[in-house]
């Protein structure tokens, strides 16, 4: 009888649960989150201009804000990419992770324009990597280009259809 | 065959050599062993002066079953076998009486004797087995000795009219009649399975070695298991303590050839009498296995590990049984690497076959993306029996399920799920059974749910504590060849949710839902070889947390989901009627069913996908409609005295978006399970059966907004074999079986992964059971 009550009353007092547990929700853990690409382009004359795609609030809710990269013909530009954070204050820079993860990264570049873009970064193992390349342009015209950022752990052979996409920004694209 | 696939058939030879040798000692020593856990419980008194009998012989005619009335008329049989029996009570003073009937489980007798000096006309006897089973809706024993070694999904799936929703292989939900997770209630041994059954992905929690029954519910009796149990009731019961003092156990045992596995687990279990008697029993199982093969490559990533527990200690006596348990469940489940899916474009890569998948091998190692899962249940449930008042059970429970999901992408935070979720769930219900007359049987009762959610890391639904309620009744009444049976039930529900907004504010919301339930049944008994069936009713259900509050994307869905605060219960109107026919060698049920939904809950597809910095993603929304979901079920049985004996069942359903006039999507497609096989059942026991499932082509699908077109239909063959018989005095069945004979190339429409790879190939298995 008396094995019968202890086992009764251990097994009330772990009925008892942790009610404020549940009122206080956890905080969000700031993990590797990309909300923005910017684009900075040098000409030949040293200017610069910047574009952007950028959703600082996340997926959903708003959504993202995306620049035309507008371009003169038959011209030639140093392309720099960076990748931002902006739903923290301020923004965090995500491009040096991805410069110190670079044999696990690859920026790759798609249009159906006439425009040439040439990767002018490798990664430790010699495979491009895409934060800074070379654009030429030709002709007026109207068009768009996706940028992606694909992670490829272990897999990374300077192919653009495997791995995951932690970014694809298609940019409207106006050369004049 | 390629040179990798040689080497395996070699080792894999050299591993069953032992069994083949083993197996040939079998044969040559076969007897017979039955399962016969049912007690039944009596009382005897003089009709006349109302006096209980003391001293009167009660026994079964079929075996040996027999026991003594006490001086308060009360007699007790255990270990009586399932089946027709006939009971009889002798006493010299007395007209002996005996009674047959069809005993499926526990039951309650009351005999009610004339003394043999009078001469009364009527004899009464009451019997009372509360819960009555439609044979077909149970999983046969054969059916769940092959497939001891796979989750509880594969065994519950052998029910005509369910199936399963899979992801992968090691992922497997019931659906019945097209309807699961939060429309399909799982009771593990009379205890809500409470986890985060709102996700597709997520398989119920439970240890198929620990399963000794698995039967399916549909109708007024599924008011005793809580209103939202919309589709149906999946009831799993482990073996029943023993009554024996002894000591005495079992060795399960599969191993297989599609992911190399293994999965094993030994239980032993025994009485004693300590001052009172004490019955006990401790089980534990484990499970590995590594990569699974299509027809032509691995699935990367696909493996399972697994160990679970069990403990129970219980005491039964005249007037009570009482019972203390304790389980576990761990596992760890790969997902398919090919499956990790970035966004659309990457979707539709993959659909076009873009992905190469023939570089994937065999291995075991399990990485991300993958789903960790750990599940408690301790409680005590009781019986009391009241004499001539009926039987009151009562039973408290406390539950905790730890869901963490890895995915491929949280590089910086190794270690750290994306998705992690504690839900604690206590329980406690008491029933009072009862037979107010003869011919009516009755049952009453309260239940009461407490639950706290805990999220960690990334948001996706929020914490939350909800207390939910229940009053509940049942009644059956029988009289001549007809039978009613009617189910009434009062839930309610309230919650209170507690989630961060991106400022870190705690926002809370508060939803109290509530409703009547009902389920009504007639059955007439045209003659002895018809029945007919007639079953209608309402039944409600608050909408999931997922479906009130899911916002972001499902990795590994590649899905991104907003759920709707505003939604309201989902209501449901079913009306269904079946027709048996039976007769020697013949066996056959029809039920055709409708289910009219005023406000279905499901997600439904957006037509323009949504863009984020990932690229864009299929986007879905919860929503309610108007639905109709109804379908057709057949078994039909052929079974002859000379062995031979022949099967069908087959299940179709039709699923329309009444508002939309689109079908719905994720029905399963209509599908035809054939058997042929050959048995013997008597002193020797052995069978060989071959199988064949054909599944169409899901057609109504609305194409228009699904992503992909529904696989093409298709053929499975499958063999198995079993023996029973004793080998160095121990019982023992071997159960050998080749699934998907032909290696069919094939893809399921209910497979979450069949965007992106085929469905399993042949997979070989071999099941020992060995008891002592």
């Amino acid at each position: 009888m008396k094995k019968r009550f202890f086992f009764g009353i251990a097994f009330a007092a772990t009925l008892i649960a942790c009610k404020d547990d549940v009122t206080d929700p956890d905080h969000d853990h700031e993990e590797e989150v990309i909300t923005s690409v910017v684009l900075t382009f040098t000409d030949g004359a040293n200017n610069t201009q910047t574009f952007s795609f950028s959703d600082p609030d996340g997926d959903g809710g708003t959504d993202p804000s995306i620049d035309t990269i507008s371009l003169d013909t038959n011209a030639t530009y140093t392309v720099a990419i960076s990748f931002l954070n902006e739903s923290e204050t301020p923004a965090e820079d995500m491009t040096s992770e991805v410069q110190s993860e670079a044999n696990d990264h690859l920026v790759c570049f798609t249009t159906n324009s006439n425009i040439g873009v040439t990767i002018t970064d490798q990664d430790g193992n010699g495979l491009d990597l895409g934060l800074t390349s070379e654009w030429l342009t030709g002709n007026a015209e109207t068009s768009s280009i996706t940028i992606s950022l694909k992670h490829q752990p272990e897999i990374k052979d300077g192919s653009c259809n495997i791995g995951e996409t932690d970014v694809e920004a298609e940019f409207p694209l106006v050369i004049q | 065959m390629n040179q990798p696939f040689l080497l395996d058939y070699i080792q894999f030879k050299m591993i069953y050599q032992s069994y083949i040798l083993y197996f040939f000692i079998l044969l040559s020593t076969l007897s017979f062993s039955q399962n016969c856990p049912n007690k039944i419980r009596g009382f005897a008194f003089d009709v006349k002066t109302g006096d209980p009998i003391e001293f009167g012989h009660v026994h079964v005619s079929e075996t040996k079953s027999v026991s003594v009335s006490n001086e308060n008329g009360e007699f007790i049989l255990t270990d009586v076998c399932s089946g027709k029996i006939t009971v009889c009570f002798h006493h010299i003073n007395f007209k002996e009486v005996c009674e047959t009937f069809n005993l499926q489980n526990d039951t309650t007798l009351t005999f009610e004797l004339q003394s043999v000096i009078q001469d009364l006309d009527e004899v009464e006897i009451q019997i009372v087995q509360h819960e009555k089973s439609d044979p077909h809706l149970k999983v046969e024993a054969k059916k769940m000795t092959q497939n001891i070694g796979k989750p509880i999904g594969s065994s519950i799936e052998q029910v005509t009219g369910v199936t399963s929703l899979n992801t992968g292989n090691g992922v497997s939900k019931p659906v019945i009649h097209g309807m699961h997770s939060n429309r399909v209630v799982i009771m593990n041994d009379n205890v809500r399975l409470e986890g985060q059954q709102w996700g597709g992905d997520h398989a119920p929690e439970i240890d198929p070695f620990a399963i000794e029954e698995i039967e399916v519910i549909k109708g007024a009796s599924s008011v005793l298991y809580g209103s939202d149990a919309i589709a149906g009731v999946v009831l799993l019961k482990p073996s029943s303590l023993p009554d024996t003092i002894g000591v005495s156990g079992k060795f399960q045992n599969s191993i297989f050839s599609n992911g190399r596995g293994v999965a094993s687990s030994m239980t032993v279990q025994g009485k004693m009498n300590r001052g009172f008697p004490i019955s006990y029993e401790i089980q534990g199982s484990g499970q590995k296995s590594g990569n699974l093969k299509t027809p032509n490559y691995y699935l990367d990533n696909t493996g399972i590990e697994g160990y679970n527990l069990s403990t129970r200690v219980g005491s039964s006596g005249l007037f009570y049984d009482v019972e203390m348990y304790y389980r576990q469940y761990n596992s760890t489940l790969g997902i398919f690497s090919g499956a990790h899916i970035g966004n659309l474009t990457d979707l539709e890569n993959a659909i076009a076959g873009y992905q190469d998948l023939s570089t994937a091998a065999f291995s075991y190692n399990i990485s991300p993306p993958y789903q960790k899962i750990f599940h408690e249940t301790m409680g005590v449930k009781s019986n009391w029996y009241l004499r001539k008042y009926g039987e009151i059970e009562a039973n408290l429970s406390r539950q905790k399920n730890h869901r963490r999901e890895f995915d491929a992408h949280g590089s910086t935070y190794e270690g750290i799920a994306e998705l992690d979720l504690t839900i604690y769930t206590d329980i406690g219900e008491v029933k009072w059974k009862y037979n107010p007359i003869n011919n009516w049987s009755s049952v009453f009762g309260v239940s009461g749910i407490r639950q706290t959610n805990l999220y960690k890391g990334r948001y996706f639904i929020p914490n939350f504590l909800s207390y939910a309620g229940g009053l509940f009744s049942f009644q059956r009444f029988k009289r001549n060849t007809w039978s009613y049976e009617l189910g009434l039930s009062f839930d309610a529900k309230t919650m209170d949710t507690y989630r961060r907004n991106d400022s870190g504010e705690i926002l809370s919301e508060n939803h109290v839902f509530s409703n009547f339930s009902w389920n009504g049944l007639i059955e007439k008994s045209l003659n002895e070889n018809n029945k007919v069936i007639l079953n209608g009713g309402f039944a409600w259900r608050p909408p999931s947390i997922a479906e009130l509050y899911a916002e972001g994307v499902h990795h590994g869905a590649a899905s991104y989901e907003v759920g709707d605060l505003g939604l309201q219960e989902e209501q449901v109107w079913n009306l269904s009627s079946t027709y048996h026919y039976q007769r020697r060698f013949f066996d056959l049920e029809i039920n055709a069913f409708l289910n009219y939904f005023p406000n279905f809950l499901y997600l439904q597809p957006r037509e323009n996908p949504i863009l984020t910095i990932r690229g864009a993603f299929p986007a879905f929304d919860y929503i309610q409609t108007e639905a109709i979901i109804k379908g057709i079920d057949v078994f039909l049985k052929y079974e002859s005295d000379i062995g031979f004996y022949a099967s069908n069942k087959s299940a179709l359903l039709w699923a329309i978006d009444e508002s939309s006039g689109n079908y719905l999507v994720g029905i399963p497609a209509n599908m035809f399970t054939s058997a042929i096989g050959y048995q013997i059942d008597n002193s020797q026991k052995w069978y060989a059966e071959i199988e064949s499932n054909y599944v169409m082509k899901q057609a109504r699908i609305p194409l228009d907004i699904e992503i992909a077109d529904s696989p093409n239909a298709y053929h499975l063959i499958n063999l198995n074999f079993g023996l029973t018989g004793n080998f160095l005095a121990k019982e023992t069945s071997i159960t050998i079986g080749i699934e998907n004979v032909l290696n069919t190339k094939y893809r399921d429409y209910l497979n979450r992964l069949r965007y992106f790879s085929d469905d399993v190939g042949t997979n070989i298995f071999l099941n020992t059971i060995i008891k002592f």
